[in-house]
């Protein structure tokens, strides 16, 4: 507003400035059709106002934050009042630590602290159920090993049962066998009698007559 | 006075009434009702599974992942019933998680990109299958999501990440933009404004991002709220987004700070020079089944910094749709529950295991 930035502004050069920003609003207006029934509603007035220049204003200022003016500022702007926050924060931190408080840095440091340990206990419980996992997985196949070797030791009993059976049919044959041979030979009445045939196996040629009878 | 005027003077003053009342009694509005629960949690983090009513039963077995930006809270994916992303996917039959970052505190100013990218993802990722009981995973990352999300992807080659779909993901800076004219060393001292502040304050960010819109983020938004004052749901649907706006998260400094050093001002994830805990994110190494979902008239990630994508991975099935809406309007809008959300059901479900 003052060219001379040591002199202060004078009032005029505040209403100079007022007059440029109403100066716009003040020619929208004059161009508005005047309504009277709509001079008593101040929503409905300021809203037509705005619809039929927002579009100006929309521009306006897209191309002001567009500017490297404004980009300039803007960034000058995110470090200019770094020197203060930074007196007020160390302030705090003196006042604080004088009076045995814990200060902002000390509750951060904390923090850290318990976040760590909330991390460390997470790798925990992640190493110990992919462990747990391992060793569970681990355990179902030795289990489905050891399944899978009782079904084959069962197979193989079930062979020997069936070869136990099949021993006990030709025992029973091997006795009716014999005991028609023993029918055969009633004249031999001194002989020795034939032994069970578990401890004498039957000739082949006497097996064989006899099936062929 | 005429009849008419009267009525319109009784309808404005009406009107102000209205405005007077909703201004001195600003409503509470519920937000992100789908019902939840906590499978998860790291520091701040919180991993969420969204679970089906009763009525609902599970169509797909492959779990979609929601990998949300660093910047304002995850709700906005599920601001009210009917206006929620997250319900509107667990309606279709999908098994939805949330990562949701939570609110960093001073403790947490150290954490870089690489802390998100190289320990919550891949652990959030584990215990979505295991949750799951699966092997394979959809990504869905947005804004900056994406760019986590694309991050992982490209650092993890072995991820089991069958789809990766991104909305306006951040990828290539080196289009003029607003932010990167701000951000440009010659105006901004970066290093200074985070030591500065170790943790960068969310109404930094908040008036950052406005800024981008001056006249429709300060003055038009409210102004549209006058015309809407006799429609009740849209009144609603007005103070659920200005809440959302209004609730912002800071980010750590050092996330800032090289968020703005490597990206705004670097373009390294582009031309795949970002290095991560020194691994090099190489983008042609992503060969998940991608759909690139970009906002036209977004001015927060404008189409320029999300299409160049398509060209930099090695996917063979990927696929870009680009919808006439703004950056929340994307996933929050009229355009998202009629063009996104079918076009997102459509894309993924032959390409998710059915049940």
């Amino acid at each position: 507003m003052n060219d001379k930035p040591n002199n202060p502004p004078t009032p005029a050069d505040f209403f100079n400035w007022l007059n440029q920003m109403v100066a716009p609003m003040a020619n929208a207006s004059a161009t508005m059709n005047p309504n009277p029934a709509m001079s008593l509603d101040p929503l409905t007035f300021w809203k037509s106002l705005l619809d039929k220049n927002q579009e100006t204003y929309a521009k306006f200022m897209q191309q002001m934050v567009g500017s490297p003016e404004f980009a300039k500022t803007l960034g000058q702007s995110a470090n200019a009042t770094a020197s203060y926050r930074n007196m007020v924060r160390q302030a705090a931190k003196n006042y604080l630590e004088a009076a045995n408080m814990p200060s902002l840095d000390d509750l951060s440091q904390l923090s850290e602290q318990v976040v760590g340990l909330d991390a460390r206990l997470d790798d925990l419980t992640d190493t110990v159920s992919e462990d747990i996992t391992e060793l569970l997985e681990r355990l179902v196949r030795s289990m489905e090993s050891i399944g899978e070797r009782i079904i084959s030791l069962e197979n193989r009993l079930q062979t020997v049962e069936n070869i136990g059976s099949r021993l006990d049919k030709l025992e029973n044959q091997l006795d009716q066998l014999n005991a028609k041979l023993d029918n055969l030979t009633p004249t031999n009445q001194n002989a020795a009698p034939r032994r069970a045939s578990r401890s004498k196996k039957p000739t082949v040629n006497a097996v064989e007559t006899e099936m062929g009878e | 006075m005429s009849g008419d005027a009267t009525e319109n003077n009784i309808l404005g003053w009406e009107r102000y009434n209205q405005m007077l009342r909703l201004a001195s009694s600003w409503p509470e509005v519920a937000v992100g009702q789908s019902p939840k629960e906590t499978i998860w949690s790291r520091n701040k983090a919180r991993l969420y599974h969204y679970l089906p009513s009763n009525t609902q039963s599970q169509k797909y077995k492959t779990p979609i992942l929601i990998i949300y930006a660093l910047i304002n809270k995850p709700y906005i994916l599920d601001l009210r019933p009917g206006a929620s992303l997250i319900e509107y996917l667990v309606k279709q039959g999908y098994d939805v998680y949330l990562l949701d970052w939570g609110k960093p505190g001073l403790e947490d100013k150290h954490l870089q990109l690489a802390d998100y990218v190289l320990e919550y993802i891949p652990r959030a990722v584990k215990h979505v299958l295991q949750h799951a009981n699966t092997t394979e995973l959809t990504l869905l990352g947005y804004c900056m999501g994406g760019t986590l999300s694309v991050c992982y992807l490209a650092l993890h080659n072995d991820a089991p990440v069958k789809n990766l779909i991104l909305l306006a993901p951040p990828i290539d800076f080196s289009a003029p933009h607003l932010l990167r004219q701000w951000f440009d060393p010659k105006n901004f001292n970066l290093d200074a404004f985070v030591n500065d502040y170790g943790l960068i304050p969310a109404e930094a960010i908040d008036f950052g991002t406005r800024l981008l819109k001056p006249y429709q983020n300060f003055v038009q938004t409210y102004l549209s709220l006058a015309d809407k004052l006799s429609d009740e749901q849209a009144v609603q649907s007005w103070l659920t987004m200005q809440k959302w706006v209004n609730d912002g998260v800071p980010m750590a400094g050092e996330t800032f700070r090289q968020w703005v050093r490597d990206f705004y001002q670097g373009d390294k994830l582009a031309t795949n020079e970002l290095c991560l805990r020194n691994q090099r994110v190489d983008l042609s190494l992503i060969t998940a089944n991608l759909l690139n979902v970009v906002a036209e008239k977004d001015h927060i990630v404008p189409p320029c910094q999300s299409q160049p994508l398509m060209d930099l991975v090695s996917s063979r099935n990927k696929e870009q749709i680009i919808l006439q809406a703004g950056h929340v309007g994307l996933v929050a809008g009229r355009d998202a529950t009629n063009k996104l959300w079918p076009a997102l059901n459509a894309w993924l479900a032959s390409r998710s295991y059915g049940n």
